[in-house]
C-alpha cells in the first residue's frame, strides 16, 4: 500500500514537470546562429620610400654584379664609380721579331802584292872583256878606259822566285843593283841599262855609279814603278875612267853586278809567291726594312748565313769579326769566325766556305743610324769586319813551292745574310707602335630601370670631380707613352640627337706609371665630369696606346724621343678602366621626382570602409621639397606611367602633399647639421577611395625637390625617407551582410 | 584559395570552427542517451550489450538478459560545448547579418576568461551488438564508432580577428600561439566477456549478494586523425626610416594519416557486485586502460609564413605569384611517419541505490588518468536518478561536477515495452537551458529477451515466478 501511496501523486507530478522540462529544453536549444559581420581595422605598410643619395642614382648591391655603382669614399662620401678591365694586350710580339733577308756581298781584294825575295842575280863582266887583246895577268895601258862595245851586254842570271811581276805605279819598289869594281881600274861613271831579256830587251831602268874605285862596291837603285819585272835581265853597261897605263889586271879581274829586289810592290806577280800582308775590310749590312732601331738586344733565335769563296789561285787565310754581337754570358766573347781557303783550283773543295751562325744567347748591340734625329735618318746596319791574307802559292804533293799568278784584284769573296730574328727583350728606339685597347662597352646599370629618374634629374644634378682613373698596376711596359682615348657618353633617355657626348683625351704615361687620372682633382680637365653628368646608361670607351719616337717628338711630349726604352716578350698592357666621380648635388630649379608605378592590380577590396594614413618623414639632405602619392586606374603600366606626371598631380592625388622639411645645413661639409623629421596625418577622403577600390590600380609617389642653395654633399647613409602606414578598415562579411 | 596560401587557409580553419561549434566535446566516451539523463551517471543500469563501455563486469550479473542487441541509426549522441558563450549569447553575438559593435567584441572577449577559447564535440553511434550467454561465460560482441575533437584558440588571436591592428598598435606585436587542433574518428569492434562468480561466500560477507568480473576487448579501426599542433603567429607593423617593418609570421603543423591508415587495441576491465540484498550496485571499471590508434603514412604539414619587410603592393592582381616572391611558405610534407594516439584512460567507480521500487539513485566518479584528445585528468562526480512514473516509462535526472564539463545536467526518459527500450537524454553543461555553453543529446534502442528486473523490489517476485513456472 505504501509503494502504490507514495508512487501514484508523486509520478504524475513528475511526469507533468518532465515533460515540461524537456519540451523547454529541446525547444530552447535550437539556437539560430550565423556569422556575423565586423569591422576590422588592419593596419599595413603602405608605401615607403627611401629618396637616398645613393638611391638617387643606383644601389651599392649592383656593384658586383655590373663592375659599378656606388661606393664611398673615406667618411662615407658617395663616389659613382664603374670599373671594366680591358683585355691584356702583348705589346712587343712585333717589335721583337725582325723578319729581314738583308744579303751583303762583298769581295775581299787582295790588293798590291809585295815581292820580298832574298834571292840576288850576278852578272859579270870579266877582265879579258874589259881589255880588248887581253893575254893573262899584265900590266896594261887603257888610252881612254873605256868599256868596250863587244863587252856591254852582260846578262844576269834568272831569277828563280818570279817569272813576271809588274810592279805597280807609282811606289812600286827598285831593283837595286851592286857593283863591285873588281879590278885595279878606278872607273869615273859607270852606266848600266838595265833590260828584260828578251826579244826587244825591253828596258826597265838605268843605274850609273860614278867614281868607283878599284875593289869598291857600290850599290844603285833603279825604280821599277809601271815595270814589269821577268826572271831574266840584261845589263847593258858602259863606263868611263881616267887610268890610262900601267894598271895590272888579273884575269879574275872583273866587273861584278849583282841585282836584287825588295818589298816590291806588284799588282800582278806570276811566281812563288810568299805571305802577303793582311788585307782589311769593313762592310755593313743595312736594315732596310726596319724602322724600329734597336740598341741592344738579347737575341732568342737567329740566324747570320756566312759563305766565303777563294777567287785568288793562292792559299789565303780569312778572320771575319761582327762585332755587333757578343755572348750574353761574355760580352768580350765577340762573334767571330775564320778560315783557312786553299787555291781556287778546279775540284777544290775547300776554296769555299759556307757557314750559319746561330746568335741564340746573344747580345745584339748596334749604334743609332746615322741623322736619327734628322726627317731622314739612314739605316741600321751591322758591321763586319774581314780580314784576308794571302799565304801564297803552297806546296805541291813533294813538298814543292807552287808558282802561282796572282793578281793585285783577285779576291776572296764574301756573302752574309742577315736572316730572321727573334729577340727576348731589347732596348730601342721605336718608332710608332699602336697598341690597340679593346673597345669597352660599359653598361651603366646605376640608373637601370630608373629612367624617370635620368629623366627627371638630367641638366639639374651635378657630379663634380668626375675622372676617368685608368689603372695600369698590372701593366710591364716600361715606355713612354702617349695615351689616347675616345670616350662617349649614351643617354637614350635623351632625345634623339641629345643623347651621345664625345671627348677624346690625351695623356702622357710615364714608364712604370701606375695609373693615369683623367679629369678629377688631380687633373684638370672639365669634360669628365662634362660626360658623367650626361647621365649616360652607356659609355664606350676606345683608344689605344702609343709608344714611339713618332709620338714622343710630337711638341708637347716630354720626353726624348731617342731615348731607348726596352721592350721585353712578356710585357702586356693591362689594366682596367675606373669611372669615378664623388657625388656632389646642384639642383637648379624645382624637380619632380617620379618613382617608380606599382602596380597594385584589382586595387582594395570593396569592403574597405575607411582608411587613414601616417606618415613619417626623416630628412639628412638638406634640401626639401613636398611629397604627393597619386593613383588611377588604367588599362597597362605604359599608360599609367604617361599618366601619372608631376602634370596631372591634382587630378589623381590621393594623399599629400607632405611637406619635406629642409634641415640645417653645415656651409663648411656642404651637409644637414642635423636629421629632421615630422609625423604627418593623412586623411584619405571619399574620391580617393573611390579610386583605391577601382580595378587595374596603379600608384606613384612623386618627390618634388625643391632648387638647392649650392652645392650638396653626397653621403651614404644622407636621405629622405618617408614612410606611410595607412589603417585600412574592412567589414569583414559584408556580403552576407547585405 | 590552395594549400599554397596555408595563411588564409589556417585563418579560415579557425574562423569556422569557431563559428560552426557552439558547444564542446567532453570526454572520450560514449555519450549514451541513458547516461545524459543521468547528469553523465550511468551508475549501474547498463545491462546486456549496453554495459560495452562502461563497466563490462555489468554483464556478468545476474539480471542480464539471455541475449540483447541493438540496432544502428536510434543508438546515437553528441555532445558539444565551449567554454565561454551559452546558446543565448551565441545567438546574440553569432547572427547572419548582425553586425558587430566594439562593445560587442569586447563582450565576446570577456566571456572568454582564460587565455583560450576551448571547442569540444564528441559523438558516438552504435552500429550493431549482440549479448548472449555461454556456458561459461556472458558475452557481447559490438561494433560502434566513436568521434571526439578538441580545439583551442588562442584569445590574443581572436582579438586580433575581432579589432585588427590599428595606427595605435604599431609598433607592438600581436602574437598568439599554442592553438590546438586534434580529432580523431574510429570505429571499435568490441568483444566483452564477464562472468558471475560463485564461491565468494569464502569472503564470508553476508552483504555480497552477487559478484562478477568482466573484460572488454577491443580492435580500434582508425578512420580519420586530424592535428593542429603547433601554432604561432605574429603581426608587427612599425615606421622606420630604413623601410617601414612589418613582421607577419606563422607556422602550423598539421598531422593526418590517409583514410584508413590507423588500428590498435583496447582493453576494458571491471568488478561489479550487488549488495544488501541487492539494493545496491556497485562496480568498478578501467577503461581504455590499454588503448591506443597507431596511425601509418601520417603525413605531417609544416606550412609557415614569414615576411620580414612590407611586401610591395605591386603585383597584388597576381595573387599565388605575389604570395611566393613575398613570403616564405614553408610546405614539408613526411610520408610514411607514424603516429600512435593514446585514447583516454579513466577509472570509472559507479553505485546505485534503490531507495525503493522503482526509484533509483545513481552516483559516479571518474578518474582521467590521461591528457588527450577528449580526455582530462580533471575528475569528476555526477549524481542522478531514475524514477518509473509508469511502468513502461522511466524518467531522469542528474547532476555533474568537475571534469572539463563544470557543472552539467541532464534529463531523460524512455519507454520499454517487452523487450523493447528506447531512451533519450538531454543536458547541459555550465548552465540551464540556453544560457548553457554546451549540450549534450542522445538516444538509443535496445533489445531485450529474457530480461529479468534489475529492481530488487521486483527481483524476488520475478525468480519465484520463474522458480514456478520451472516447477510446472
Amino acid at each position: 500500500m505504501s509503494k502504490k501511496r507514495i508512487r501514484k501523486p508523486g509520478s504524475g507530478v513528475v511526469l507533468v514537470a518532465f515533460v515540461a522540462l524537456t519540451a523547454l529544453a529541446f525547444l530552447q536549444c535550437a539556437p539560430d546562429i550565423g556569422l556575423p559581420s565586423w569591422d576590422i581595422k588592419m593596419t599595413l605598410p603602405f608605401s615607403q620610400q627611401r629618396y637616398g643619395l645613393d638611391s638617387l642614382i643606383s644601389r651599392p648591391d649592383e656593384v658586383a654584379e655590373d663592375n659599378g655603382g656606388i661606393d664611398t669614399l673615406d667618411g662615407g662620401m658617395l663616389r659613382f664609380f664603374h670599373i671594366e678591365p680591358f683585355d691584356s694586350v702583348n705589346v712587343a710580339d712585333s717589335l721583337l721579331e725582325m723578319d729581314t733577308e738583308d744579303t751583303t756581298d762583298y769581295p775581299v781584294i787582295v790588293g798590291t802584292l809585295t815581292m820580298d825575295s832574298t834571292e840576288m842575280v850576278e852578272s859579270r863582266i870579266s877582265a879579258a872583256a874589259l881589255v880588248p887583246g887581253f893575254s893573262g895577268d899584265d900590266y896594261y895601258d887603257f888610252t881612254p878606259l873605256v868599256i868596250p862595245q863587244s863587252a856591254r851586254a852582260s846578262e844576269m842570271d834568272n831569277f828563280d822566285s818570279l817569272s813576271v811581276a809588274h810592279v805597280i805605279d807609282p811606289n812600286g819598289g827598285n831593283l837595286f843593283l851592286q857593283l863591285y869594281n873588281n879590278t885595279n881600274l878606278n872607273w869615273t861613271e859607270v852606266v848600266a841599262d838595265i833590260h828584260i831579256n828578251e826579244t826587244g830587251y825591253p828596258q826597265i831602268g838605268t843605274v850609273t855609279f860614278y867614281n868607283v874605285g878599284a875593289g869598291q862596291t857600290q850599290v844603285e837603285y833603279t825604280d821599277l814603278s809601271g815595270d814589269t819585272l821577268k826572271e831574266s835581265l840584261i845589263l847593258f853597261v858602259e863606263g868611263y875612267g881616267n887610268d890610262t897605263t900601267g894598271v895590272y889586271v888579273s884575269s879574275e879581274n872583273g866587273l861584278e853586278f849583282s841585282s836584287w829586289i825588295n818589298d816590291l810592290q806588284c799588282d800582278y806577280v806570276y811566281g812563288f809567291i810568299g805571305k802577303q800582308n793582311p788585307v782589311y775590310d769593313t762592310t755593313i749590312t743595312e736594315f732596310e726594312d726596319e724602322d724600329n732601331w734597336i740598341v741592344r738586344a738579347y737575341v732568342e733565335y737567329g740566324i747570320i748565313n756566312v759563305n766565303v769563296r777563294n777567287m785568288t789561285n793562292t792559299e789565303d787565310s780569312v778572320y771575319i769579326k761582327i762585332p755587333s754581337f757578343v755572348s750574353a754570358a761574355d760580352t768580350t766573347d765577340t762573334l767571330q769566325l775564320d778560315f783557312f781557303l786553299e787555291p781556287l783550283h778546279e775540284g777544290l773543295v775547300r776554296s769555299s766556305r759556307d757557314t750559319i751562325l746561330y746568335l741564340e744567347d746573344m747580345l745584339m748591340t748596334l749604334e743609332l743610324p746615322e741623322g736619327y734625329d734628322t726627317p731622314t735618318p739612314a739605316n741600321q746596319s751591322i758591321d763586319y769586319f774581314s780580314k784576308v791574307v794571302v799565304l801564297g802559292g803552297g806546296r805541291d804533293a813533294f813538298g814543292r813551292r807552287q808558282e802561282v799568278e796572282i793578281r793585285s784584284e783577285d779576291s776572296v769573296f764574301a756573302q752574309v745574310i742577315v736572316e730572321e730574328f727573334d729577340f727576348d727583350w731589347l732596348w730601342g728606339v721605336v718608332k710608332d707602335e699602336r697598341i690597340d685597347l679593346d673597345s669597352i662597352d660599359i653598361e651603366i646599370n646605376s640608373f637601370e630601370d630608373n629612367g624617370d629618374l635620368q629623366r627627371d634629374l638630367s641638366g639639374n644634378f651635378r657630379l663634380e670631380d668626375a675622372q676617368i682613373l685608368i689603372d695600369l698596376s698590372g701593366s710591364t711596359v716600361e715606355s713612354p707613352a702617349k695615351l689616347v682615348m675616345d670616350v662617349t657618353a649614351i643617354n637614350t633617355y635623351l632625345p634623339a640627337g641629345e643623347q651621345e657626348m664625345t671627348e677624346q683625351f690625351i695623356r702622357w704615361i710615364s714608364p712604370g706609371q701606375d695609373t693615369v687620372y683623367i679629369g678629377g682633382p688631380n687633373d684638370d680637365d672639365p669634360r669628365v665630369t662634362q660626360l658623367m653628368n650626361h647621365l649616360p646608361n652607356q659609355l664606350m670607351v676606345a683608344g689605344d696606346v702609343r709608344i714611339g719616337r713618332d709620338h714622343l717628338s710630337e711638341p708637347d711630349s716630354p720626353w726624348d724621343p731617342y731615348q731607348p726604352y726596352p721592350l721585353r716578350s712578356d710585357d702586356m698592357v693591362v689594366g682596367s678602366v675606373i669611372l669615378e666621380a664623388p657625388l656632389q648635388l646642384s639642383i637648379e630649379n624645382g624637380t619632380p621626382i617620379h618613382a617608380e608605378i606599382d602596380s597594385i592590380g584589382e586595387g582594395f577590396e570593396s569592403g574597405l570602409r575607411s582608411m587613414n594614413m601616417r606618415a613619417v618623414v626623416s630628412n639628412t639632405i638638406p634640401l626639401g621639397g613636398q611629397l604627393y602619392l597619386i593613383a588611377g586606374s588604367f588599362a597597362n603600366e605604359s599608360i599609367a606611367d604617361n599618366a601619372l606626371q608631376w602634370a596631372n598631380v591634382s587630378q589623381y592625388l590621393i594623399a599629400g602633399p607632405v611637406n619635406i622639411p629642409i634641415p640645417e645645413i653645415d656651409q663648411d661639409t656642404r651637409r644637414a647639421v642635423e636629421a629632421i623629421a615630422d609625423t604627418v596625418h593623412l586623411e584619405v577622403g571619399a574620391d580617393a577611395m573611390s579610386i583605391l577600390t577601382s580595378d587595374s590600380l596603379f600608384m606613384r609617389q612623386i618627390l618634388y625637390v625643391e632648387p638647392t642653395d649650392g652645392y650638396i654633399a653626397a653621403y651614404e647613409s644622407d636621405a629622405i625617407n618617408i614612410s606611410i602606414i595607412a589603417e585600412v578598415e574592412y567589414r569583414v562579411n559584408e556580403e552576407d551582410d547585405e | 584559395m590552395s594549400w599554397r596560401k596555408p595563411g588564409s587557409l589556417i585563418l579560415l580553419t579557425i574562423l569556422a570552427l569557431f563559428i560552426i561549434l557552439p558547444g564542446t566535446a567532453q570526454a572520450f566516451r560514449i555519450n549514451h542517451a541513458r547516461a545524459i539523463g543521468f547528469g553523465g551517471s550511468l551508475g549501474t543500469t547498463p545491462r546486456g550489450v549496453e554495459v560495452v563501455g562502461w563497466n563490462p563486469a555489468f554483464l556478468g550479473l545476474q539480471d542480464n538478459p539471455r541475449m540483447s542487441f541493438n540496432t544502428p541509426l536510434v543508438n546515437v549522441g553528441f555532445r558539444i560545448s565551449n567554454d565561454a558563450f551559452s546558446i543565448n549569447e551565441l545567438e546574440q553575438y553569432f547572427q547572419d547579418g548582425k553586425l558587430l559593435a566594439s562593445s560587442d567584441k569586447q563582450a565576446i572577449l570577456d566571456e572568454i576568461g582564460g587565455d583560450a577559447f576551448e571547442l569540444r564535440g564528441g559523438a558516438n553511434a552504435m552500429i550493431g551488438g549482440v549479448s548472449f550467454p555461454t556456458n561459461q561465460v556472458n558475452m557481447a560482441v559490438t561494433i560502434d564508432m566513436i568521434a571526439t575533437g578538441d580545439a583551442e584558440i588562442d584569445k590574443d588571436f581572436l582579438e586580433f580577428a575581432l579589432y585588427g591592428y590599428t595606427l595605435d598598435d604599431v609598433g607592438v606585436e600581436k602574437a598568439f600561439h599554442e592553438m590546438l587542433l586534434e580529432g580523431v574518428v574510429l570505429t571499435r569492434l568490441g568483444l566483452t566477456f564477464a562472468k558471475q562468480f560463485q564461491e565468494f561466500e569464502i569472503l564470508d560477507a553476508e552483504w555480497l549478494d552477487e559478484l562478477s568480473a568482466g573484460i572488454s576487448f577491443y580492435y580500434n579501426y582508425g578512420l580519420e586523425y586530424g592535428s593542429m599542433d603547433h601554432f604561432d603567429g605574429s603581426y608587427y607593423v612599425q615606421e622606420d626610416p630604413d623601410g617601414n617593418i612589418m613582421r607577419m609570421n606563422g607556422l602550423v603543423q598539421l598531422i593526418s594519416p590517409d583514410f584508413g591508415k590507423g588500428s590498435g587495441v583496447g582493453l576494458d576491465m571491471g568488478v561489479a557486485a550487488k549488495v544488501l540484498n541487492r539494493r545496491g550496485v556497485v562496480g568498478l571499471s578501467l577503461l581504455n586502460i590499454v588503448g591506443t590508434v597507431n596511425w601509418t603514412n601520417i603525413e605531417r604539414r609544416v606550412y609557415g609564413l614569414s615576411v620580414d619587410e612590407a611586401p610591395p603592393l605591386e603585383g597584388l592582381d597576381d595573387f599565388n605569384d605575389w604570395f611566393d616572391e613575398n613570403f616564405e611558405p614553408l610546405d614539408t610534407l613526411t610520408s610514411a611517419d607514424d603516429h600512435s594516439q593514446q585514447l583516454p584512460k579513466y577509472i570509472l567507480l559507479t553505485g546505485g541505490w534503490w531507495l525503493q521500487e522503482d526509484w533509483l539513485i545513481t552516483g559516479t566518479y571518474r578518474q582521467g588518468l590521461n591528457r588527450v584528445a577528449g580526455g582530462t585528468t580533471i575528475p569528476r562526480l555526477s549524481v542522478g536518478t531514475e524514477y518509473m512514473v509508469h511502468p513502461m516509462v522511466p524518467i531522469r535526472c542528474g547532476l555533474g561536477v568537475g571534469g572539463r564539463s563544470g557543472i552539467n545536467w541532464g534529463i531523460g526518459s524512455g519507454i520499454r515495452y517487452r523487450c523493447w527500450q528506447s531512451d533519450i537524454g538531454i543536458g547541459y553543461e555550465k548552465g540551464i537551458f540556453n544560457s548553457a555553453s554546451g549540450m549534450s543529446f542522445g538516444i538509443s534502442t535496445t533489445f531485450f529477451f529474457d530480461a529479468p528486473p534489475t529492481d530488487p523490489f521486483k527481483t524476488n517476485t520475478y525468480w519465484q515466478r520463474e522458480a514456478e513456472q520451472s516447477g510446472k
